[in-house]
């Protein structure tokens, strides 16, 4: 079974301790130090998402893997231009949710040739990315289903809106793009960048997932329904039960992929376990919060935000046509 | 390997062999004759020796009792192997001798007792089975255990009834849990050794079962059965506890070959929609693409599970949820691959009726997921109170409370 190389477990320097709850809102700082190789990322990844920042996490965490490998195989001048930005801190990537999607469906961002300029048309929303993003790394389509990266630079003029919570809409009305800009991937490769992105988001959700468990059981220990503590009552503790051994297994399953071989059977296992943890958060927090009761309803609690956060970015935790197709052989598709 | 090898003095395998060797047994002895063995509701005899001889009955039983002193993940392969062929009943009836009733006796009992018993049931000689439950109750053994042990100088007169005792119209002993007459709770109970050609005991039925036909169970009557007190297991009044452990092992095995079982169920149900172009469409693939997932999720969570149980034992949290999160999904992922099916279920696929009705017993044997959810619950809920006292984190399972 031959070995595969996995994207970024060349890097040469092992990053700096990490503190997520110190990380300012500047991409430049966090993202610096979210590089390394896949188990460091996901661990970094966990631990965001148990401080809840979902919002800085996900944009941290899109820019920590797919961007600064697609630069790595732009245009010498690209590279050289945004080579500073090489570990992610002002990259950005939007549209791979589409990656191998069915080609009958309607592309988010199309694109026509015309000479040696590229012209794209469409919207995109929900993109992570931060206010500081200078180059968005873009996956259209053309009307026959065939696929195109473009690195698109950000600038004054781009219609990059609604970067308020780190997720941005973004607007393409015949936005030309010099030719060379364009991004040669092998499909093979880019399944394993995008399995590897799909694990670090999912490793957020299991952060979530985990202060979430963890809240709720401080919860139910000073609660007193009924004269008792809340977590004496059967249903509840059987509630418990269910969440904490679904948090378990879907988190063995993360690790396991995690720390198991880059081989031929890495991507459709990496987007299992994508779907397995990010189901598996949404259950837990959707849990945690109805035994809260109406002070789960609140959004000064935590678990009320992070279920919040969660709802709103579905497609980034857990798009499951794209799981699926990632998770289809190489060349079935 | 020959016959006339024994196992002890045979070299020990590598997991992969023993995997290999496992297979072979399969397709040798049980896969022709699966069929015939689930339509009439038994295992011959022949097939426990067959299974002795070839050295997987006793796979956790010490060399020096004539075991193959493998360890645990020894059993999960051959559980695993068994599910994986379909055979399950063979699965049921060899795992509780093997996992069960042999270890027990091999770790706890007097030397008298190992000696005349552990070599041949290992050798497939003697067929054993477990009696815990009774007629009034389930898995609430602790209360429900109303079987007598009376003590009569050197013996026991053992006296109750038993139900759903696998193997047990087959038995030639069987290991029943019973009450001394002076005490109550759980370190009222003692496990003593039964054979069942004892007078008074009596094999009252034999179950008809909705699945799982094959593996023989029974109800039986233990009519003041007089047996030597050198049958105890372990010590008297350690019974439950010398059960409970082993059964949270048994738990484990159950959950491994559910899984395996559940594999084969979904790899025949995608070869199926393959062949039916109508079938196989986006919502198809989408099913089949989630319950691999589930099982996938399944298989990582055991094997951590399992290489925790060979490094330091199981753990009961392991166990609990590895028999009711896990069991529960092989069971809905068995039924959604036949409704995949749908109206297309033919008669060629009774393997898939059949594996509906075997995989609904997941839920109920070993303990009912009822009892495991609340068994792990109290765990969870000891754990979260020691964090919130400030005790720590217990036995050290840091994850029960984060």
């Amino acid at each position: 079974m031959p070995e595969i190389r996995r994207s970024l477990d060349a890097a040469p320097d092992e990053p700096a301790a990490f503190r997520p709850q110190q990380a300012g809102w500047s991409a430049r700082e966090s993202h610096l130090d979210v590089k390394g190789t896949l188990g460091r990322r996901v661990e970094l990844a966990t631990a965001l998402g148990e401080a809840s920042d979902v919002a800085k996490g996900t944009v941290t965490i899109a820019a920590a893997t797919l961007p600064p490998w697609l630069l790595s195989r732009a245009s010498t001048a690209l590279r050289q231009e945004f080579a500073c930005d090489a570990s992610g801190a002002l990259l950005g990537c939007a549209g791979f949710e589409r990656f191998g999607a069915d080609p009958g469906m309607e592309p988010g961002v199309s694109f026509t040739r015309a000479g040696r300029a590229i012209v794209l048309n469409g919207q995109l929303t929900g993109v992570a990315c931060a206010p500081e993003t200078r180059l968005l790394f873009v996956l259209s389509e053309a009307n026959g289903g065939d696929q195109l990266i473009l690195a698109v630079p950000i600038g004054p003029s781009s219609s990059l809106r609604g970067i308020g919570d780190g997720l941005a809409s973004l607007r393409f009305e015949n936005t030309r793009v010099d030719e060379s800009h364009v991004v040669e991937a092998s499909d093979t490769d880019l399944r394993i960048v995008l399995a590897e992105h799909y694990l670090t988001l999912a490793a957020m959700a299991r952060g979530l997932a985990k202060s979430a468990l963890r809240e709720t059981g401080q919860h139910i220990i000073q609660r007193q329904m009924f004269g008792r503590r809340q977590g004496s009552l059967q249903v509840v503790r059987h509630k418990m039960a269910d969440l904490h051994a679904d948090y378990r297994i879907a988190c063995a399953f993360l690790d396991d992929v995690v720390a198991g071989p880059a081989n031929e059977y890495f991507v459709r296992r990496a987007a299992m376990a994508a779907r397995t943890v990010g189901l598996m958060s949404r259950k837990v927090c959707e849990g945690c919060l109805q035994l809260f009761g109406g002070r789960g309803y609140l959004t000064d609690n935590r678990i009320a935000r992070a279920y919040r956060d969660l709802v709103k970015r579905t497609s980034l935790l857990a798009p499951p046509t794209s799981l699926m197709w990632l998770a289809t052989n190489v060349g079935e598709r | 390997m020959t016959r006339s090898t024994p196992v002890a003095n045979r070299a020990s395998p590598s997991p992969e062999s023993f995997r290999s060797q496992v297979r072979d047994f399969i397709d040798r002895e049980v896969v022709l004759h699966y069929g015939e063995w689930e339509e009439s509701g038994d295992l011959p005899r022949e097939l426990f020796r067959r299974a002795g001889d070839a050295g997987l009955l006793g796979t956790v039983v010490p060399r020096e009792f004539g075991g193959a002193g493998l360890d645990f993940q020894f059993s999960v392969i051959l559980a695993e192997e068994l599910a994986r062929s379909g055979a399950v009943s063979v699965a049921v009836s060899f795992l509780i001798i093997s996992n069960t009733v042999l270890p027990l006796i091999a770790r706890c009992t007097s030397p008298v007792l190992q000696e005349r018993f552990v070599g041949r049931i290992a050798r497939g000689e003697l067929i054993a089975g477990l009696a815990v439950t009774e007629p009034d109750g389930g898995s609430d053994l602790k209360t429900g255990v109303k079987c007598i042990l009376e003590s009569d100088h050197d013996d026991w007169i053992v006296t109750g009834e038993k139900m759903f005792v696998t193997n047990g119209p087959i038995a030639d002993v069987v290991a029943v849990l019973g009450r001394c007459a002076d005490r109550s709770g759980a370190l009222g109970m003692s496990l003593v050794l039964v054979p069942t050609s004892t007078s008074g005991c009596t094999v009252v039925r034999k179950f008809d079962k909705l699945g799982v036909n094959a593996s023989p169970t029974g109800w039986l009557r233990f009519d003041g059965c007089r047996v030597p007190k050198t049958f105890t297991i372990g010590a008297p009044g350690q019974g439950f506890l010398s059960f409970a452990k082993a059964i949270a092992e048994e738990r484990l095995l159950l959950a491994a070959a559910s899984v395996m079982y559940a594999r084969r169920c979904l790899a025949l149900t995608e070869r199926r929609m393959r062949s039916c172009a109508a079938r196989w469409n986006l919502s198809t693939r989408e099913q089949l693409f989630a319950m691999d997932a589930d099982l996938e999720s399944s298989h990582a969570f055991l094997r951590h599970a399992v290489g925790r149980a060979v490094a330091e034992g199981v753990r009961p949290a392991d166990a609990y949820v590895a028999k009711f999160a896990i069991c529960e999904r092989v069971q809905q992922i068995v039924r959604q691959c036949a409704d995949l099916h749908g109206d297309q279920l033919r008669d060629a696929d009774a393997w898939l009726t059949r594996a509906v009705l075997d995989s609904r017993v997941l839920s109920v044997f070993a303990g009912a997921s009822e009892t495991m959810r609340d068994g792990f619950s109290h765990e969870l809920w000891r754990e979260i109170q020691a964090v919130a006292l400030g005790e720590g984190s217990g036995h050290g399972d840091a994850e029960v409370a984060q």
